[in-house]
């Protein structure tokens, strides 16, 4: 996968017809002749002189969700979701589809792409369970839930299952588990589903599901998402987390992975998520259940398959924490800092460390210098996770994570998690109207699309899409934001999100051109900053925000800070107004403070103005009141791939 | 395919041998008689059926007890049914009417859901309603952007005189810094109106798929601000392949064809009535 990667992207370096100080001025003699500047040259076209011929770069983000559950998934047909995985694709395309509630749905734009991720493990267990199969109702267990069910018990049989799966007190039997009959019909409607729905060119749907390692609440989830079709994807049936079939450890799924792409030569990836939910496992540095410090097996295993993060999802963000960042105004985005996924363990500040994707970047500079790999480099998207068959996450049409959260007067006020012994609650409010992942692919096809991934040029959005670049290298100069060629200027003269730079040539610090626009229907925008982690000559890790660029006449303070953009939502009507912000915002940007010894990370975050959270569309729409904690306005922001710095081994 | 065989799958076929099976059998009766007054015959098929409804429900056979109580039960339900219908309490009863009627006209539209359409007719059905799958018109375009007001003129100003300049010269390309530099494409090769929605709006496009190709023109205003554009190429819509939407468009066919089998039936069953429309207001 990454070898293939490497090969592009030389290739692309000689078609961009760049300079290549190194190998122009060498010879190379081989059993064909002298290879040489000249020839070449010869052999690589000069650039034409039409600017536009031959460009061979992503020209524009698609959108996507990697992420979306349906009624197979069985706690989501707990929740009384009926969508199945057929309509997820056809919603995301843009179609109205009828929502479990009831009530009609539709994007106010269709996706690119989506990836129907179910749980694997009882894939296909409530289908099964609703029609009343013969096999489920032989256990007691399967026996008591239909009839609950059958009798108008279905909420209560919903809690009971979903306790009992993630307890482990579920009867093994009842599991649709890999290998029977049931479990494979599921995986192939599964195949089905999105087979029919791709349409290459136009729009991209994956084959993939969710491996959801839960063990004690804490969240290691992971999506698995496939770069082929069904012929390859349906030799295979999902891994699951159950013992002695499949496994909770994430180095067991990896093998899983390895064994797939050994079997079929195919594809795979991996996208873990809600690391905030984990406490304190997603990113560590002490292997949970060795009690030993992460390896360079671990590491570059790791890295091999786990080359995304899902940034931002309906359950919570998880860029950084205001423990973790103190000094960054916009951290605390969306918290969800609790406990685990199903609050049984409260949350310790301890914790957080290794939850949060800052905080694993910083920790990957150390672990790199002392393993010789980083394990947590990776790229970022957004995400909804939802689990209503619809990836609907636009403030002002969001139709939540569960179907009992789908609209109505009273959703906003349910409890969502609460665990009576830990007196703790997670109220529905708090749910968060996101993400989207943006993806920088050369054209809308299941290949293309999941190579952008593997090579990390992607970012998270919380919902607007927003198009969002972000470029490094050491030659950017101020008049490169003035180019009307802004990306042919960046993909020429650096590398974009998710690449590397090298050994900064002597007396040269990175710089960075940097540029967003706004989405077409959106908010316009507040500011683009550049965040910067680095690991000091003594081993100490640092972080710093910089505002690069901004809307409007403000003047950064003499803490380079710059002040608030203003307010224009009004919560009552829930409308706000484009008369602040920017439509766009270009600049190249060089690091101030650049010590070519020290390991470091840079990553764009685009701030929105203040928009009308989806509370406030509720009550205005259902008018109701709700209670002052609510919050009613959201700055949505993106959040690109990391650009990584290594310095020159000496 | 033979005419008979032709003849064979019309829908309206169907329907017409079913119902005139129906009636027979209701006619058959009549002449015979209705059944004898004082008796509820409990046929073997009568419990087989009422085992098997136990079964689907349950997911079990009934005990011997439980038929028993089914047995009762289908006969207190035969009793009062029967009582009802010689009082007449079928008459004027919403509930019961409606649901006679739909019972008709589902047997009415099934009857089109096992009869699979040809390519012929799924391409003439295609060509009759164009806007059900249809390829979106494209467009290939250049656009100068303009967002910032400058001495004192707003942005749209800005760009109207922009406009005039390039009308003046006649140019084909403007001049490669006139307007502001931007992410937005400047060149926008042939591309659906909704993929032109996509990057610049909805609003933008349906206003550029209006624009007369080959000159300037706008200022046209989007999100971001207001754009002077030349449509370059043009490419009209059209309906897509018949192979590209097959099953779609069966499945539309299907439902279509079974609401005509429904309206055709009842225009055919409504003929055998006089209507009359007492006591009406005349206009």
């Amino acid at each position: 996968m990454k070898s293939k990667t490497g090969i592009v992207a030389i290739a692309a370096t000689y078609a961009l017809g760049l300079s290549l100080p190194l190998l122009a001025q060498q010879e190379t003699t081989t059993d064909i002749g002298t290879f040489d500047r000249a020839s070449a040259e010869k052999a690589f076209k000069q650039r034409p002189y039409s600017p536009y011929a031959g460009r061979s770069f992503p020209t524009r983000p698609f959108f996507g969700d990697t992420h979306l559950h349906t009624s197979f998934s069985m706690d989501a047909g707990a929740f009384g979701a009926r969508l199945g995985p057929k309509e997820a694709y056809r919603f995301a395309k843009g179609e109205e589809v009828t929502a479990s509630s009831g009530q009609p749905a539709k994007l106010s734009r269709p996706l690119d792409f989506l990836v129907v991720a179910d749980h694997s493990d009882g894939m296909g267990f409530f289908p099964l369970l609703l029609s009343g199969d013969s096999k489920m109702l032989a256990y007691p267990q399967g026996r008591k839930w239909y009839d609950m069910i059958q009798t108008g018990k279905g909420a209560g049989a919903a809690m009971e299952i979903v306790v009992s799966f993630s307890q482990g007190t579920m009867d093994p039997g009842l599991l649709p588990l890999p290998g029977t009959s049931a479990y494979r019909s599921a995986w192939r409607e599964t195949i089905k589903a999105a087979e029919e729905a791709n349409e290459p060119g136009r729009f991209t749907a994956f084959i993939g599901f969710e491996w959801t390692s839960n063990t004690a609440g804490n969240n290691l989830h992971r999506n698995v998402i496939f770069r082929d079709g069904g012929e390859k994807a349906s030799r295979i049936e999902p891994y699951t987390t159950q013992k002695p079939l499949g496994s909770d450890n994430p180095r067991d799924l990896w093998k899983w992975m390895q064994a797939y792409e050994d079997k079929t030569g195919g594809e795979l990836l991996t996208i873990a998520h809600n690391g905030n939910l984990s406490n304190g496992r997603m990113f560590p540095i002490i292997e949970p259940g060795t009690g030993r410090k992460i390896d360079r097996e671990y590491a570059e295993t790791r890295m091999k398959w786990e080359r995304l993060y899902e940034a931002t999802q309906i359950k919570g963000d998880g860029e950084t924490h205001p423990f973790l960042s103190p000094n960054d105004e916009f951290a605390g985005f969306e918290r969800w800092d609790k406990g685990n996924l199903d609050l049984s363990e409260v949350k310790k500040k301890e914790m957080l460390e290794f939850e949060y994707v800052r905080s694993a970047y910083r920790n990957g500079l150390k672990l790199e210098s002392e393993l010789g790999v980083n394990p947590y480099k990776f790229g970022l998207v957004g995400s909804t996770d939802a689990h209503t068959g619809l990836t609907a996450v636009e403030e002002d049409n969001f139709f939540g994570k569960t179907t009992s959260s789908e609209p109505s007067p009273e959703r906003a006020m349910h409890p969502f998690i609460k665990n009576e012994k830990e007196k703790t609650v997670v109220m529905a409010w708090e749910t968060s109207a996101a993400g989207y992942a943006g993806v920088w692919a050369r054209e809308n096809t299941r290949e293309s699309l999941f190579d952008a991934m593997a090579r990390r040029e992607t970012y998270a959005t919380t919902g607007p899409r927003m198009v969002v670049r972000f470029f490094g290298g050491f030659d950017f100069n101020p008049a490169d934001a003035g180019s009307r060629l802004p990306a042919e200027v960046g993909y020429t003269k650096g590398v974009p999100m998710g690449g590397d730079l090298l050994g900064a040539p002597a007396g040269k610090s990175p710089t960075f051109l940097v540029a967003a626009l706004k989405d077409p229907i959106g908010a316009n925008l507040d500011r683009y900053q550049v965040v910067k982690g680095w690991l000091d000559a003594k081993g100490a890790l640092h972080e710093k925000v910089y505002d690069v660029v901004w809307s409007g006449n403000r003047k950064a303070g003499s803490d380079g800070k710059v002040p608030d953009v203003g307010n224009t939502v009004d919560v009552a009507n829930a409308s706000w107004t484009n008369t602040i912000g920017a439509p766009e915002l270009i600049a190249v940007w060089k690091d101030p403070d650049f010590d070519p010894a020290q390991r470091a990370f840079y990553y764009g975050r685009v701030i929105e103005i203040p928009t009308p959270r989806w509370t406030a569309f509720d009550a205005k729409r259902f008018g109701v009141k709700l209670p002052k904690e609510v919050p009613m306005t959201v700055t949505e922001r993106a959040y690109t791939s990391p650009i990584w710095y290594t310095p020159a081994r000496r | 395919m033979g005419v008979i065989g032709k003849v064979l799958r019309e829908p309206l076929v169907h329907f017409i041998v079913l119902g005139a099976a129906v009636f027979g059998a209701f006619q058959l009766l009549g002449e015979r008689g209705a059944p004898a007054e004082g008796k509820i015959a409990i046929t073997p098929g009568k419990v087989e059926h009422l085992v098997t409804g136990f079964t689907r429900t349950w997911r079990r056979p009934p005990t011997a007890k439980e038929l028993d109580g089914l047995v009762e039960d289908h006969i207190r339900e035969e009793v009062f049914y029967r009582e009802a219908l010689a009082l007449g309490l079928d008459k004027d009863d919403t509930i019961v009417r409606r649901r006679m009627r739909q019972k008709l006209e589902f047997l009415a539209g099934d009857a089109t859901a096992i009869v699979a359409p040809t390519d012929v007719e799924l391409q003439a059905w295609l060509e009759r309603h164009p806007d059900k799958f249809r390829i979106e018109p494209s467009f290939a375009f250049s656009q100068v952007y303009f967002s910032r007001a400058r001495g004192g003129e707003s942005a749209a100003v800005v760009a109207s005189k922009a406009l005039a300049e390039l009308e003046r010269t006649k140019a084909e390309a403007a001049p490669p810094d006139l307007g502001e530099a931007t992410l937005l494409p400047r060149e926008m090769p042939l591309s659906a109106v909704g993929e032109i929605g996509r990057v610049f709006g909805d609003d933008f496009a349906r206003q550029v798929a209006r624009l007369e190709p080959g000159r300037w023109a706008g200022p046209v205003p989007s999100g971001y601000g207001w754009h002077v554009v030349r449509v370059s190429q043009r490419a009209t819509g059209g309906p897509r392949p018949l192979a590209e939407v097959r099953d779609a468009a069966q499945r539309e066919w299907q439902a279509a064809k079974s609401r005509e089998v429904v309206d055709a039936t009842y225009a055919k069953l409504r003929g055998k009535y006089t209507i009359v429309v007492e006591g009406a207001a005349s206009p």
